[in-house]
Parts: C-alpha cells; sequence; structure tokens
C-alpha cells in the first residue's frame, strides 16, 4: 500500500474507465511508480479539483476526459490516462483490449457511428465541468 | 602500434572510413566514446512482436522503459521514435557536447555505432543533378556505392524509383512489404500513368536489411520489432562493420575517448588531444593522419576548436521534416498479415513538373509496433473512445515522414562559443526559414497528401516537431570550389590543414529531400580509399 492512497484509488478508477475491468496490484503499483517517476503526482489547480471530482464521482471521468481531448493540449489529467493506457497496453492481460480489431465494414461503420456519438455526448457533459474546474481555481 | 591513420567516431561514416585503409594493411586507431547499452537494461526477446504482446510479462520493461522514459509527455519532439532501449545512443551528450538553440533542437550520439545505432536503414543514392548541386560528380561515387552495399547489405527492388536515383548498386531482393503497403502499391499501379505525368512516383524503400545470409549476418525475420530490437543482425548497423575491423591486427579501437582537438603538424602527422570520457583524464594520440567522422555538429566542434575559430559563423544544413499520420481506407476493415517488418514500407518521390529540382521525398510507414497509447495522446477524442476506435482503425493506420531538401543560407548556422571555468563549449545554433520558403514547403506537403488521397490515403494532422527532427544536418565544413577557411576540397581535405581528412556529412553543401546515410557511408569509403593511396604514394615517394 502506497503513501498516497489516493493514487491506488485513481488507478482502479482509470483502469476501470480505459478497459472496463479491474487493474491487477500489479498494474497498480506500476500506475503508483509512474505517476511519481514522471512528476504526476502532485496536481495542483483545476487538474486537482477535476481529480478530486473523479476521486468522488468516476462517472464524471468520461465526459471531462472528452471535454479536455476535445481542447487539445497537454493536461495532466489527461496524461494520467496515456500513462495508464500505456501501462495496461504493455501488459498480456489486457494487450487484447489494445490489439487491432477487424470488423466488416457495416460493423465498422456502425460502431464509428457510435463512438462519435458517444463522444459528442461525453463532450457536452464534460465541457460545463472543465469550465467549473477552471472559475474556481 | 604506429597509427598511419586516427579515425574519430564509429557511426556510419567512421566505419566506412576506416574499412578500406584497414583492409589496405594500414594502421588504424579509431577513437570513440562508443556508449553501449546498460547490462542491466531488459533483453528484448526475439520473437514476432504479436507473440509479446500476448505473453511477456516483463515487456513494459522495454516497451516502457524501468523510469517509463518510453511514455512520450508534452508535444512531439525530436527522437520521439528512440525507444527506450535506445536511449544510450544520446547518453553523455548533454554533458560533453552542449547546444544552445531556440530555433533549433539538435540530436547526437556517443554511441557505438552513432546515431546509426538508430538508423532507419533507408537506402537512398544521390543523383546526378543532387551530386552536381555539391559540386560533385555522381561517377565518382558509383563505385564507393557499390562496395557500401556490398559491405553493409542492401535490399530492394528495381522499380519507378530506380532512374530517379541514378540507379541503385547490387541488392539483395526485396523484403515484402505489409498488407498495408501492398494496397497502396497496387493503387498506384492502378493509377500510374496520370500521376506520374504529374511528376508523382511510387515503389518499395531499399534498406539496408538482409534478405538471406550475408557476411554472417541472417536474413530478416519479419517480427515487426524494428524499433526496439539491439541484437537484429539482419538490419545494419555500424557496429557490425566495427566488428569486423575489430579481427584485424592492423586496427584498434579505443572506446572512452572524447576527442576534443587536434594539431597538424604537416609532414610529422597530427596530434590529437581528447579525455576520459567519465574520469576525464587527458588523453593524446598521434598518426599521421587524421579522418574526423564524429558527426556533423561534432566534427563541426572538433575543427572551429582545433583552428581557433570560436564565434566564428558556419553554415548548417539540415532536411525540413514533417510527420503526416494517414488512413488507407481500402485497408479498412480488412485483417492484415501479422509477418511484417517496421521499417519504411514505401517510398514517394515528388518531381513538380515545373520545378523539378525541388523534389520532395517522403516514407510511408505502417503503425503498429509503436503501440497504441501514443496516438491517444493527440487524438481529438477521449481516451477511452480513441481505444476502441484505433482499435477497429490500426490495420489501416500509417505515417507519411516527408523530407525536404534544405540549401545554405545566412539564417543557418552555428558557431562554438568557450564554455566558461573549465565548462564544455556550446555549440550555438541558429536556424530559420524564410516565409517564402516556409510557404512552398508547406504547398508541396499538401500536394503530396493529395497524391496520397488519390490512392486512398487520407491525412489525418500534419505534425511539426520543429527544425533539427530530420536528425539529418550537413554543411558546416562544406566542400568548396574556392580557397576559404573552414571549408573542405573536393577530395574532403579541411582547408588550413595537411593532414585532416572529413568523411561525414559536414562536407555537404547541399542536402536533397531524402536520407543522406548511405551517401555519408558511400563518401567516407570515398575518403579512406583516397587516405590509403596518399599514404601509399608518400611511403613511395620516402623509400625513394
Amino acid at each position: 500500500m502506497s503513501d498516497q492512497p489516493w493514487l491506488e484509488k485513481e488507478a482502479f478508477i482509470v483502469a476501470r474507465y480505459l478497459v472496463g475491468r479491474r487493474p491487477t496490484s500489479r498494474i497498480v503499483e506500476r500506475y503508483v511508480a509512474a505517476n511519481r517517476q514522471l512528476g504526476l503526482d502532485a496536481p495542483a489547480g483545476h487538474d486537482q479539483k477535476l481529480i478530486g471530482l473523479v476521486l468522488r464521482y468516476p462517472t464524471l471521468l468520461g465526459p471531462i476526459d472528452a471535454a479536455l481531448a476535445f481542447r487539445g493540449g497537454h493536461d495532466l489529467f489527461r496524461t494520467k490516462l496515456v500513462v495508464m493506457a500505456a501501462i495496461l497496453e504493455s501488459s498480456p492481460e489486457y494487450a487484447l483490449h489494445f490489439m487491432p480489431q477487424a470488423a466488416s465494414r457495416f460493423r465498422l461503420a456502425v460502431n464509428v457511428a457510435r463512438i462519435g456519438l458517444g463522444a459528442v455526448t461525453m463532450l457536452v457533459l464534460g465541457w460545463p465541468l472543465l469550465l467549473w474546474a477552471r472559475s474556481r481555481v | 602500434m604506429r597509427c598511419d591513420c586516427i579515425v574519430v567516431g564509429s557511426g556510419p561514416a567512421g566505419v566506412n572510413a576506416a574499412a578500406p585503409l584497414v583492409e589496405s594493411g594500414w594502421n588504424v586507431t579509431m577513437l570513440d566514446v562508443g556508449n553501449e547499452p546498460r547490462r542491466d537494461d531488459p533483453r528484448i526477446p526475439s520473437r514476432p512482436f504479436s507473440e509479446i504482446r500476448h505473453s511477456d510479462f516483463d515487456q513494459h520493461r522495454y516497451f516502457l522503459g524501468d523510469r517509463f522514459e518510453g511514455i512520450p509527455l508534452g508535444k512531439v519532439r525530436i527522437g520521439a521514435q528512440l525507444t527506450p532501449a535506445r536511449q544510450y545512443v544520446v547518453a553523455d551528450v548533454e554533458r560533453l557536447m552542449p547546444t544552445n538553440s531556440e530555433s533549433f533542437s539538435a540530436l547526437e550520439s556517443l554511441a557505438l555505432g552513432g546515431l546509426g545505432s538508430a538508423w532507419g536503414a533507408n537506402v537512398f543514392p544521390f543523383n546526378d543533378d543532387e551530386f552536381a548541386r555539391m559540386s560533385l560528380r555522381r561517377c565518382d561515387f558509383d563505385r564507393h556505392y557499390e562496395a557500401v552495399a556490398r559491405r553493409i547489405g542492401v535490399s530492394g527492388s528495381y522499380d519507378d524509383l530506380t532512374p530517379l536515383m541514378g540507379g541503385y548498386p547490387s541488392m539483395m531482393p526485396p523484403l515484402g512489404i505489409d498488407s498495408n503497403a501492398e494496397r497502396i502499391l497496387a493503387s498506384y499501379h492502378r493509377k500510374k500513368r496520370q500521376v506520374n505525368r504529374k511528376g508523382f512516383y511510387l515503389g518499395q524503400t531499399p534498406l539496408a536489411v538482409c534478405t538471406q545470409e550475408h557476411r554472417g549476418r541472417p536474413p530478416h525475420p519479419y517480427h515487426d520489432m524494428d524499433f526496439w530490437a539491439l541484437d537484429d543482425r539482419s538490419v545494419y548497423r555500424p557496429r557490425w562493420t566495427l566488428d569486423e575491423l575489430k579481427q584485424f591486427p592492423n586496427f584498434q579501437y579505443v572506446n572512452r575517448t572524447f576527442v576534443t582537438s587536434f594539431e597538424d603538424q604537416g609532414a610529422a602527422g597530427v596530434d590529437v588531444h581528447g579525455h576520459h570520457s567519465e574520469s576525464l583524464e587527458a588523453k593524446a594520440f598521434h598518426a599521421r593522419t587524421l579522418i574526423l567522422a564524429a558527426g556533423t555538429l561534432s566534427t563541426a566542434r572538433i575543427a572551429l576548436r582545433s583552428l581557433g575559430h570560436y564565434q566564428t559563423r558556419i553554415p548548417i544544413l539540415c532536411n525540413p521534416y514533417t510527420y503526416i499520420p494517414v488512413i488507407n481506407l481500402p485497408m479498412i476493415g480488412r485483417v492484415a498479415r501479422d509477418a511484417r517488418h517496421s521499417l519504411a514500407q514505401l517510398t514517394a518521390i515528388y518531381r513538380p513538373v515545373d520545378d523539378p529540382i525541388d523534389a520532395v521525398q517522403s516514407q510511408f510507414y505502417s503503425y503498429r509496433s509503436l503501440l497504441m497509447f501514443k496516438l491517444l495522446k493527440e487524438n481529438p477524442v477521449s481516451c477511452r473512445a480513441g481505444i476502441h476506435l484505433f482499435r477497429l482503425l490500426m490495420n489501416s493506420l500509417g505515417v507519411l515522414a516527408i523530407n525536404h531538401s534544405d540549401t545554405i543560407s545566412e539564417a543557418k548556422y552555428c558557431e562554438l562559443r568557450r564554455g566558461l571555468a573549465g565548462a564544455a563549449d556550446t555549440l550555438r545554433i541558429d536556424y530559420s526559414l524564410s516565409e517564402v520558403v516556409a510557404d512552398r514547403l508547406r504547398r508541396r506537403e499538401r500536394e503530396v497528401c493529395r497524391y496520397f488521397r488519390r490512392l486512398g490515403c487520407w491525412a489525418l494532422k500534419t505534425i511539426y516537431p520543429g527544425h533539427g527532427s530530420s536528425i539529418h544536418y550537413a554543411g558546416t565544413l562544406r566542400i568548396t570550389d574556392s580557397d576559404q577557411p573552414l571549408t573542405c576540397t573536393h577530395a574532403c581535405r579541411l582547408r588550413g590543414t595537411r593532414q585532416v581528412y572529413v568523411a561525414d556529412a559536414s562536407v555537404f553543401s547541399y542536402l536533397p529531400a531524402k536520407g543522406l546515410t548511405f551517401t555519408i557511408m558511400a563518401n567516407a569509403n570515398r575518403v579512406g580509399c583516397q587516405v590509403a593511396e596518399t599514404l601509399g604514394a608518400e611511403r613511395v615517394a620516402a623509400a625513394a
């Protein structure tokens, strides 16, 4: 157990968000270590607010992620998601979630449309949250 | 061992300059820092990428790095393709060879094999026009291209690119291209006549990779691990030539040696000074001749320091470079063959009909083995949506890497500034393109994208990693017809000296829109041959 339990909780929330599964203890350890090594374990300002919000209400992670992605830039919050994605992708237990998936063109079109619709919905929900986080810093 | 020639550097230029000298029986000493991978670095298995992903519980150590140095933060920057296992290539550079610039990001190496240890293995001879712009002749290089091709092993096909390159030296059969590239090439062949008329040509990239057994090196295994593997001998690295040279009794390799300066003593030879790369203990060497092959920027430092030219501006050339992620529509939804290589699959040359000199060259890479998370960082949808999307599109994703040519101008220069209080000297670099030139480059990129669109490949985004990102540097001690200080003769002898030669890209006075490593090696071979002849003539004269 690390001396930053919120980082471990964050690891669980982020891994479930990205691949729909609980992370193993190995993944959690690696995530905590990566945050420390890369200087991501001391969020401040609006990053701290957003992370605090997600730790209390994990379902808000998707909308916030969508809003940050649309806005662009390299926020600490989004960097954490990429770090977890990297750790999951380089682990055999989760590799399948990141490997190419063949699909018929029809199924592909349906999936892309679904993803697009979902992305827009998340963005609409997440944008006010971003504005709120920035306004209260 | 009485030394006939000192060669500084073990990169593509250094080993190919040393080889003809060593093979002719001359005593050669190579001075090099020679950093190698750390002993505690994880061993990368020689297995296919897809197999590793499903089975190796240590893969995070080499895919991400033990210090997570493989997870890039911030904007795409120079050296983004340098994977954790290859970070040793840039070790100690900041400490021993600092640069200072707001406009240029230099990537240099003190590794064994230099930047050649992370080379993309693209083989592009320069053609007649390109040599003419450097006051050189292609015919003077043919036998050196051939000699180098036999030494390093080149594979490729004779196709639409061959006439534009001025012909290729002998090659092994080409590597197989992957499913993504096959579809693009098939589309090109269907539309060839229309696009050729406008100056667009496409073909397979010739590569310094073995497709059959060559000088003890095996054929390529198609594991798609070329950005990660260190020990795959099918891909040429200068250290394979260095290993061959070490078998000769008249060759000596001295590592942990950082060369700082020389003193040309004329007929009495050359004194070379340096220090141990760790302890900083002074070292001195002597030889009849010296070949500088430390890389354009390092060689410039040594020359400027030795000839007393601090704060003297010298030109610098660098291919302007752009990455464009693309999606190959005909490949969407299709299964890709698993066995493949990760190197450049295809090369496109675009020579505008109205201005054929202003050619642009691009390489097409399929995207898979550099992992998905790097794409998530740059995409405009949520990470979760991005994972779903890229899983569906991964087999059709690629990257176009576009090189533009570069010519000398006053707005591109470097100068050496003396370090204060024992600190290392700093190389100051300034590099800028005029608006007119920048607009022209962007226009050419749009034109290249338009041709790829006609082949089914659509650009997703354009990424400018900044000046210096091509890692093709040249021109600091360029060959000139006239006698000017800090330039070289056509034989690559450094003016102001009698016994000092330059064998790396410092001597090129123009950079065509293509990788230059193969031509660096051919020129280094040329320099080595010339120095061997000169030594022979001096020996005959002395005997007489």
